[in-house]
């Protein structure tokens, strides 16, 4: 008994020890090279926008104005939730549909916000397939892709916006070409990807010609683009009317229509470092080239906010309009 | 195992039925393997993946013990009283293996975000519970948990209790009963169920990424290089957490070869 009784001892001191272990290096800070900054501005973004904010922005915004970075990304509807919930306290949202976070969170969370920046819907392909060669020489877009054999991929439109700004999209090139039943050949011609991320991974891998995406998913994946004209892309927001003619009705039956592609950031009321988040916003619309650089596009409309921008911020949307 | 002449005829319905299982399991092992372009090892060295490494294998132990440390006491008790309710606390046990992990992470958010009662007076201490090493290990305890529970709890049952009568009735406290009959001889169940929450725990995925994104542990950093660079940034990781998979089942083997008078 007595030896089982050490035994446990040794083998109680050596857990406690280890855990003590665990602890310790799991919590102590500047262990593995990591430095204590200044302010971090914790954003909350759209995860279309992890590559260009998370590697780009962000690393960029540390070096350059000596407050920390720290981003999370996830799709804008569950940002909105999880804001409008309280669940989440950030410095910064940015979400993917400028109009979705206004309705959500202006007034109640947020005073204002501001659109930096908007995206193009267009079509990529793989440049070593058939359909990638027809398309890179030229030919209409919309006569490769309504054939029945291509086979091109969108998302589906009751789960995301890209998906039901492609169908938007068969709907207004329908008019645009003057072309009657296009939209339709174009849809059923295509097919339904299950999610954004698993789109190009199939066009990368061949085993899908083309694809239905933003201009900054193609950019990521170093596929070609090809770009539609603006009445078709979502990109202007001079063509919002034009945009609003197209509507999708999901199998909920909730009825969108559709408007642009437009990125919008704010600093929520209950942000726990609002000066490292208004700083983070301050540096997004300063920094324009290295948006474009990562495909999305920054008309010469934006920046344009709407609620009471704060001071900071008022002098560099008014110096650019 | 039968000898060598004819081992298929007895065992052939087995052989086939567990065959199918196993071919199920490995095969999307050998998809993801022929899918990946290129190994880069620049990618296990990263500091972001070291640092998920390090955050994962200085939590999912913390999370283990927690869950342990009052967890076998809990199924103890399951096992060996009845008393109202108990049907109740059985199920709300079992409900964080039921419970979507998304569901788990909003719960604990609910409260324990920084906001709420707890999380402001563990900030008032300088304890922030969300996006920090402890909103993992909080995380990770609350969905690993019911394994040892429910591993130990069966283990107790198992137990002969004329074994712990007459250790009590040679003037053995219930205290000194327990330690040194009731868990000696559950000893098998309870180390599986230690085992099973540790992998449930290194693996946890969904209540993490809701209560604590930062800092990154191995899933999470997962999913994020899935995102942002493609499957075959996540390949380092994913063979690590294969490992780790592989040294519990060698655990568990070890485990199940020690005799007890359980048996």
């Amino acid at each position: 008994m007595s030896k089982q009784r050490s035994r446990r001892a040794f083998l109680a001191a050596g857990g406690g020890a280890a855990l003590g272990g665990c602890v310790f290096l799991g919590t102590s800070p500047g262990l593995f090279g990591e430095s204590q900054r200044g302010p971090t501005a914790d954003v909350l973004a759209a995860g279309s926008l992890v590559v260009v904010i998370d590697e780009q922005v962000g690393p960029a915004f540390g070096r350059d104005t000596g407050f920390g970075y720290r981003g999370e990304f996830r799709g804008s509807n569950a940002i909105m939730r999880l804001v409008e919930g309280e669940h989440k306290h950030p410095d910064v949202v940015v979400s993917a549909d400028a109009g979705l976070l206004r309705e959500a969170l202006v007034p109640d969370h947020a005073a204002w916000s501001v659109v930096f920046a908007a995206n193009e819907v267009g079509i990529t392909y793989n440049p070593e397939t058939r359909v990638g060669d027809r398309l890179a020489a030229g030919e209409p877009w919309y006569r490769v892709l309504a054939d029945s054999r291509v086979g091109a991929g969108r998302t589906d439109p009751n789960l995301d916006p890209l998906g039901y700004r492609t169908t938007m999209l068969f709907d207004l090139a329908e008019r645009y070409y003057d072309q009657p039943g296009l939209a339709a050949d174009l849809r059923t011609n295509s097919t339904v990807a299950a999610r954004e991320s698993h789109l190009l991974a199939g066009v990368e891998a061949g085993g899908r010609p083309a694809a239905y995406c933003y201009r900054n998913m193609a950019v990521d994946h170093d596929l070609p683009f090809v770009e539609l004209p603006p009445k078709l892309n979502f990109a202007n927001p001079d063509y919002t009317d034009h945009y609003a003619t197209a509507s999708y009705t999901t199998d909920q039956g909730t009825t969108i229509t559709g408007r642009p592609v437009l990125y919008a950031a704010t600093v929520p009321n209950n942000a726990r470092n609002p000066e490292a988040g208004r700083r983070f916003v301050q540096y997004l619309l300063e920094n324009p080239d290295v948006l474009r650089r990562n495909g999305l596009t920054v008309p010469e409309s934006l920046p344009k906010s709407s609620g009471q921008l704060p001071q900071e911020l008022r002098s560099v949307v008014e110096a650019d309009s | 195992m039968p000898a060598r002449d004819g081992w298929l005829s007895g065992w052939t319905p087995f052989v086939v039925l567990g065959a199918v299982l196993f071919a199920y399991v490995c095969y999307p092992f050998v998809a993801f393997v022929w899918q990946l372009d290129s190994f880069d090892s620049a990618v296990a060295t990263d500091p972001a993946t070291l640092s998920a490494v390090r955050y994962s294998l200085t939590t999912a132990p913390v999370a283990t013990a927690l869950a342990t440390v009052f967890g076998v006491p809990l199924a103890y008790v399951l096992a060996r009283s009845s008393f109202r309710g108990k049907a109740v606390v059985e199920a709300l046990v079992i409900v964080p293996l039921v419970l979507p992990p998304v569901v788990a992470g909003l719960l604990l958010l609910t409260g324990f975000g920084s906001l709420t009662p707890v999380g402001s007076l563990a900030r008032s201490v300088g304890i922030s519970l969300t996006d920090s090493y402890v909103g993992i290990v909080l995380a990770q305890t609350f969905v690993a948990s019911p394994f040892v529970v429910v591993t130990s709890r069966s283990g107790f049952a198992g137990v002969d209790d004329q074994l712990e009568e007459a250790a009590r009735s040679l003037g053995s406290d219930p205290v000194a009963t327990f330690w040194n009959v009731s868990l000696p001889l559950a000893r098998n169940s309870i180390l599986a169920g230690v085992v099973l929450t540790f992998a449930r725990a290194v693996g946890e995925f969904g209540a993490t990424m809701m209560v604590a994104y930062h800092p990154h542990t191995m899933p999470v950093q997962i999913w994020v290089a899935f995102g942002s660079r493609g499957l075959d940034a996540t390949v380092p990781l994913v063979v690590l957490l294969a490992l780790i998979g592989f040294s519990v089942v060698f655990a568990l083997h070890a485990l199940g070869r020690t005799p007890t008078l359980t048996r």
